[in-house]
């Protein structure tokens, strides 16, 4: 029924390796555009200010003039810095976080003319460990960033860096020992697997102690708030960036924004089923993602046209251009999606197109873990905005007087817990 | 040298678990931003271009002087706020009068608005009431020569506001 290359091309590993790679490139890269307008209208808004809200519809174009002023800026090297680990060191920040992407999985296993797939850049037997080895250097940006300033400040910001990030290493390392266990596999989509069904197959049910070390964990190395120790803006001016000017910085920054999607995503892959739905099965049949995506499209389209007019209405143009536009494109997009909804379903290509079908489900199950990505990434900004930075003692005491006792304690009662069978 | 010692209030164990207390703060923070969300009206900030915050009836902003019925300066040139001001950043140039019941007239008033400070002792020394301060506080220019005032800008846009009165 189809061309022989196109099912040639289905059936090719390498397609699906590279649709992930465009999944985690809009998540990470793409997104940053997304993250810092909502980083900035978020804090505006808990603080009760609008924020920037000129530029574009909502001010969502405000981030690509944050970016083109970066672009700008004259890219300074200070005097007696060591240039070249100063080139390198935001480099090594950004490939850190990029690189963890590659193993984690955005769907669940689909099957084209018999042959099985998964969209995961790089199917590892180990990635799980492969995560904790990476993400441990990503230290050395930090370090290395401040060291080659040649700037006591930034050096200062770097040394405490260091400390914190081995700190909290160790109790991430061992808050996921517990997960270890309960799962009884390094891999991260089979982790996903035995998160199927109910809501208390979900990691965060089984090892809610696990979940807050590992939450906690992964802001300080992810170092924001309250562990934004290393840049500490009221006492080492901004830590181990105060040198770093233009695309150099944008990259620091780029990079702590990546850190932080990637982190978003371990947290929703560990702990709350990844691409599942609970009781999905229970509920929509035998293939639920399938079966859901006409409904997701129509969802999507009530999205679309609730953002339509809110956009067009006279209170949010006051300030911005481009609305009606994005109302129109939104309208455009609402209507197709909708039609392609409404095809699927008269169509009835469960049955009568089968490989669309499972790639259809397939996007279903990139949808809903990026839309619990999204509340974890809310949650990072969230968080920033509610709580005051440790002090540095404070922040020592807490990583190792609470967080690794605690992070071994679980691993003994979720020992023991498994070998009676209740987990 | 005194060491003030600062008493924190006794935790107790719910608080010092932290995890409640926190999740509780992220209820707060949620609060706000979903208030500025759905009643941005009640936001307490000024849209400021556009909106502009109401003034205090005796805010100080730049110079202007009052004319008299024929559009002359009401000024005489008496050099009391050239004497007064302290900045020192008026400067007066006075010569005769042609109306025969005012003896001087200026010929030259210039403020230098850089070095202005907005005391308003020029408004307090003034004996007929002829230097007064606006509402005008949009003073930001391109050059440092259009900062500096003369008489023809001190004496236009009398209508828009009435200052001090």
């Amino acid at each position: 029924m189809i061309p022989e290359w196109v099912q040639d091309i289905l059936t090719s590993k390498w397609t699906w390796a590279a649709l992930a790679l465009v999944v985690a490139y809009v998540l990470t890269l793409v997104g940053i555009v997304v993250y810092t307008w909502l980083e900035r209208r978020g804090a505006a808004f808990i603080q009760r200010r609008p924020g920037p809200n000129r530029r574009g519809p909502y001010g969502i174009v405000q981030a690509v003039a944050d970016a083109v002023k970066l672009a700008t800026k004259e890219d300074v090297v200070p005097a007696g810095a060591n240039k070249w680990l100063h080139a390198v060191a935001p480099m090594i920040g950004m490939t850190v976080a990029l690189t963890i992407i590659a193993v984690i999985p955005f769907s669940g296993d689909f099957e084209l003319f018999g042959q099985t797939f998964r969209l995961q850049i790089a199917d590892m037997n180990f990635g799980f460990i492969f995560i904790l080895a990476i993400s441990s250097l990503a230290v050395y940006g930090v370090a290395l960033g401040g060291w080659s300033s040649n700037n006591k400040y930034s050096l200062l910001g770097s040394l405490r860096s260091g400390a914190q990030m081995i700190s909290y290493e160790i109790s991430l390392g061992l808050s996921l020992v517990g997960v270890l266990l309960i799962y009884n596999t390094v891999k991260l989509d089979e982790m996903v697997i035995a998160q199927t069904g109910a809501i208390w197959h979900w990691g965060v049910v089984q090892a809610p102690m696990a979940f807050l070390i590992f939450l906690t964990s992964s802001y300080a190395e992810a170092n924001r708030v309250p562990f934004d120790l290393v840049e500490a803006d009221s006492e080492l001016v901004a830590g181990f960036h105060t040198e770093y000017s233009s695309l150099r910085f944008g990259l620091f920054y780029m990079g702590e924004y990546v850190h932080m999607a990637v982190s978003a995503i371990l947290t929703v892959i560990l702990f709350f089923g990844g691409w599942h739905i609970p009781w999905a099965e229970e509920i929509f049949g035998s293939a639920p993602y399938v079966t859901l995506f006409p409904w997701l499209l129509f969802g999507a389209a009530l999205v679309c046209l609730v953002i339509a007019w809110d956009t067009s209405r006279p209170r949010r143009r006051v300030h911005t251009r481009g609305n009606l536009l994005l109302a129109f494109l939104l309208v455009c997009v609402a209507g197709s999606a909708a039609a392609l909804g409404g095809l699927y379903l008269a169509g009835d290509v469960q049955t009568e197109i089968p490989w669309l079908a499972s790639i259809c489900g397939m996007l279903t199950q990139v949808i809903v873990l990026v839309l619990k990505f999204a509340f974890f990434f809310w949650l990072f900004i969230w968080v920033r905005w509610t709580l005051p930075r440790f002090r540095y003692d404070q922040l020592m005491k807490l990583g190792w007087k609470v967080m690794l006792p605690l992070a071994l304690l679980n691993i003994g009662v979720t020992g023991v817990l498994v070998l009676l069978g209740v987990l | 040298m005194g060491v003030k010692q600062i008493h924190r209030p006794p935790q107790n164990a719910w608080e010092r678990l932290y995890v409640f207390e926190i999740a509780r703060g992220l209820g707060i923070t949620l609060k706000h931003a979903l208030l500025s969300w759905f009643k941005p009206g009640h936001m307490p900030t000024y849209e400021y271009p556009e909106v502009k915050r109401p003034l205090a009836e005796r805010f100080r902003g730049r110079h202007r002087i009052r004319k008299r019925e024929d559009g002359s300066p009401l000024c005489v040139a008496c050099y009391c706020c050239q004497t007064v001001c302290p900045p020192q950043c008026i400067d007066i140039t006075a010569e005769e009068s042609d109306d025969p019941a005012v003896m001087k007239r200026p010929r030259e008033f210039k403020i230098n608005l850089l070095r202005c400070i907005f005391c308003g002792m020029c408004v307090e020394a003034c004996p007929r009431d002829a230097i007064y301060m606006s509402h005008d506080y949009e003073l930001a220019d391109r050059t440092r020569e259009q900062l500096q005032l003369g008489l023809d800008d001190l004496l236009e846009n009398q209508d828009n506001d009435e200052g001090e009165g």
